[in-house]
């Protein structure tokens, strides 16, 4: 057991499945380099993220494939060679960039089990990044999972912690099915989010929620960076004698529907806190589960926290603005609670 | 640990010291659950329903159909599978019943100043008996604990079986061991669901949530009733009118407290209706709240009864209208040569459907749905219903056919007072083989009875009235009656139903053939 930061334990996953299985590659832009490498120096500073240092060193160019800025063509190359047996990792270092390989994921890699009967799967990951908080403005700060969780087809991972980040990566190298591995650039070295982990590698399987608290007020649905600050206010608000439920669902597709609608059963409030859309997001999408399958349960009205529906700001103020507030989410819990949200702030 | 329940005579009433077992409604064997009906049990007014207050299995009828027992004796045992015979033996052996159940009075007991003990409530306590030979280490079972199946609490450590996190809550608080459920979530996950439905299968129910307990240093609201099931628009209406939602009696659809619920309870808390929401403009009056009347015992048992009689029973009705002039004539004759014979139309009517179902015994029957048998009875014990405060009652003259007229009104005004008293004898209200319900002294020109299970007819008696009737082409002014029979198509054909009024009406317009 060792305490790991999120980015070191996505590289313990990588390297562990190379290791592993020699059918996994890497393939993404500046992955073998880095922006920091001035010295033009292979594999100095592990790409833009950091994440990949040393995998050229152990796995050589052949499986870890340094790509120009050309988000069609690598991701064109990673899914054909998922579909004739490799098992691609590619990298695409911002999900707002998800446009312009828009083609190859939503029509290819997702429909390729469908629509060949079966014949043929896709077992490529796409690791990529998400998340306001870096200062990076409004085309580098989406959480556009809910985008991908939209379509039938591909898997969707948004861990929160470095103990998921690392299981739910090693399943996603060993699923064969295209999964979409959305990594909040907060988190890669957020303190909450560096936890102990084992030595030994593992797995955690799709779908199947992580109950960061327990509690039985309120429930609180709350993926990635927003589980921290959900679980924040719990803490906060046990003081009170408020008892919070949050609940990490951990894959937004799979989605662990049956946790969520147990948990609401036994509280009967339910606030989620989403940082993807104001609109057609995935806490809409919650929202809307609970209403449907679990109405009688609720003592309040559902409450859906998110960014307001404008892009990210790159003023730093209004940036923490923008992203939902520890204050918001308690606001959100005290009203379900029937409560003045007012006192949140006390 | 093997749990062995008693199943006691209830106490519905202050007055009530004993019960007669008239129908075991369950079968030794049977899966009891919380408020099931298990027995038909008859007082000195009424039949009534027994509600089981334990749940289990039932594994003896100590009690036999017919007996008549105290207030809080033993009528059955509920057991697991797994209590052996000689175990409910040695519990049937032992038990006494209990003093404070049965209401014994605490009386004249003046050299003592602690008061009596509070009345009985209506239902009585479940009764937990652990027999002594196996009274080790018996599990802290609250009364009324969930009836868990034994069966799913057996297994190794199930501490890494795959189950949803409220699922192992769930079994945790219920004792049950995840090995004995199977998974039918994501990667064969345990969920609530499939515990819930274990427990179903393997005969037992699941228990209701324990309400949130929150501690005394956050209280929102003084009495916090955002537990309370409740419609959204009741829970609005309830804060506005400052109503808690715990004093409203659920009525709506999920258990839920409805609309109406609150303004009943606002009603009833603050003495006035809830203010009407109608537009100002509208100024409409409110309407005054209803009165809520409880069931008693008696219209439960009225209520459920006939109920399943006009669901259950294909009844169909056949009517004739009856020409008294005859019959009134004798009755008149009879009065005025014995004045203390006081003759009604009633007891007429009851002379000539004994005369009648005699001669037609196919109408004189029970019918056992449960068997598909049917019982033919030589005599005709009559029901005759008597309207009383409550509801209604039918006292039985019994024999009818061997009773004179006299005798017959004699009995009948014995019968209706007592009746009206309350004090009339189980034996007197229980059987009967045909019923009568007459309404004819209110001026009813025609009614439909609804049959009385187990019998298979009854006669709808309407008024007597002067009528035009035409007779060879000329017409008259005659006294006549409409009377409708109710049959059950299952055991009496039309065509039978139809004769037998054709008797009827032959014995009522010619008495004389009712002395022939």
């Amino acid at each position: 057991m060792a305490e790991m930061a999120m980015r070191a334990a996505i590289n313990l996953a990588l390297r562990e499945e190379m290791r592993r299985d020699e059918r996994v590659i890497m393939i993404g832009t500046d992955i073998a380099g880095g922006a920091q490498g001035s010295s033009g120096a292979e594999d100095v500073a592990g790409g833009v993220l950091g994440i990949t240092k040393g995998l050229l060193s152990e796995f050589g160019a052949g499986r870890v494939i340094d790509t120009p800025i050309s988000e069609m063509g690598y991701m064109g190359v990673a899914v054909g060679a998922a579909a004739t047996g490799l098992r691609p990792v590619a990298e695409l270092m911002f999900i707002d960039f998800i446009g312009c390989c828009g083609d190859m994921l939503l029509n290819q890699a997702a429909k390729i089990r469908y629509m060949f009967g079966g014949k043929s799967t896709c077992p490529l990951v796409v690791r990529t990044t998400i998340g306001a908080g870096a200062n990076a403005a409004a085309q580098h700060s989406q959480s556009l999972y809910h985008w991908v969780t939209a379509v039938p087809g591909l898997k969707v991972v948004v861990p929160s912690n470095a103990y998921d980040a690392r299981g739910l990566l090693a399943t996603a190298i060993r699923d064969d099915d295209p999964v979409i591995f959305c990594e909040h650039k907060a988190l890669y070295d957020f303190p909450a989010a560096a936890v102990e982990i084992p030595d030994a590698s593992y797995t955690i399987p799709f779908g199947e929620a992580n109950f960061v608290t327990e509690g039985t007020d309120v429930t609180v649905v709350a993926l990635g960076l927003m589980t921290h600050i959900a679980a924040g206010v719990a803490a906060a608000l046990s003081g009170k004698g408020i008892s919070v439920e949050v609940i990490d669902p951990r894959t937004t597709s799979p989605l662990d529907e049956e946790s969520i609608l147990e948990s609401v059963a036994s509280t009967g409030r339910l606030v989620i806190v989403d940082e993807s859309a104001a609109r057609c997001g995935f806490g809409q999408d919650v929202a809307a589960l609970v209403a449907e399958r679990a109405f009688h349960a609720l003592k309040a009205p559902i409450k859906v926290v998110t960014p307001p529906h404008c892009p990210t700001p790159f003023s730093p103020p209004l940036e923490q603005a923008w992203i939902p507030s520890g204050e918001r989410v308690a606001g959100a819990i005290l009203e379900t609670m029937g409560l003045d949200p007012a006192l949140a702030a006390a | 640990m093997a749990r062995i329940q008693a199943i006691t005579v209830p106490k519905w009433g202050l007055t009530m010291t004993e019960g007669t077992v008239s129908q075991w409604l369950v079968e030794e064997g049977d899966t009891i659950n919380l408020g099931d009906a298990i027995m038909d049990m008859e007082t000195s007014k009424v039949i009534n329903v027994v509600e089981s207050v334990v749940a289990g299995t039932l594994r003896r009828q100590v009690a036999q159909e017919g007996d008549t027992l105290p207030v809080a004796a033993l009528l059955g045992v509920l057991a697991e599978a797994e209590v052996a015979d000689a175990e409910i033996d040695a519990f049937i052996a032992g038990y006494v019943i209990d003093e404070s159940a049965s209401g014994a009075p605490a009386e004249a007991d003046t050299h003592d100043a602690v008061p009596a003990p509070p009345p009985p409530a209506s239902a009585p306590a479940p009764v937990e008996h652990t027999p002594s030979a196996a009274a080790t280490a018996s599990a802290p079972a609250a009364a009324g604990a969930p009836p868990v199946p034994d069966a799913l609490k057996d297994g190794d450590d199930d501490s890494g079986v795959h189950a949803s996190r409220h699922a192992r809550k769930l079994a945790a608080r219920l004792g049950i061991n995840l090995h004995n459920v199977a998974g039918s979530g994501r990667n064969d996950r345990i969920s609530v669901a499939d515990i819930e439905r274990a427990i179903a299968t393997a005969g037992g129910s699941v228990p209701a949530k324990q309400p949130a307990q929150r501690g005394p240093e956050f209280n929102p609201v003084p009495a916090d009733d955002s537990d309370v099931p409740a419609t959204s628009v009741a829970r609005r209406l309830a804060k506005t009118l400052g109503v808690n939602l715990h004093q409203c009696r659920p009525t709506g659809r999920h258990g839920r407290v409805c609309k109406y619920d609150v303004e009943a309870a606002c009603a009833l808390l603050h003495g006035t209706p809830a203010p009407a929401a109608a537009p100002a403009e509208i100024a409409a009056e409110p309407a005054p709240l209803p009165e809520s009347v409880p069931m008693s015992g008696m219209r439960r048992t009225i209520a459920s009864r006939l109920q399943a009689s006009k669901q259950r029973i294909p009844h169909y009705r056949v009517s004739m209208d009856i020409r008294l002039d005859a019959l009134l004539g004798l009755r008149r004759q009879i009065n005025a040569g014995d004045p203390a014979a006081n003759l009604s139309v009633t007891d007429c009517v009851v002379k000539a459907v004994a005369m009648a179902l005699v001669k037609m015994p196919e109408v004189n029957v029970h019918y056992d749905e449960a068997t598909q048998s049917m019982q033919r009875f030589r005599d005709a014990d009559i029901s005759v219903a008597v309207a009383i405060p409550d509801g209604l009652i039918t006292p039985i003259v019994k024999a009818a056919n061997t009773l004179t007229l006299t005798q017959i009104a004699a009995q009948m005004r014995d019968l209706a007072t007592r009746a009206k008293a309350g004090t009339l004898q189980a034996e007197e209200v229980q059987g009967g083989s045909f019923s009568i319900s007459n309404l004819g002294m209110f001026g009813v020109r025609q009614f439909d009875a609804i049959i009385n299970p187990p019998q298979a007819a009854i006669l709808a008696v309407a008024g007597a009235e002067q009528r035009m009737v035409v007779d060879d082409g000329e017409p008259q002014v005659a006294t006549v009656m409409t009377v409708s029979l109710s049959c059950d198509h299952r055991v009496i054909d039309g065509a039978v139903a139809a004769q037998f009024l054709q008797l009827l009406k032959r014995f009522m317009e010619t008495p004389s053939l009712m002395l022939a």
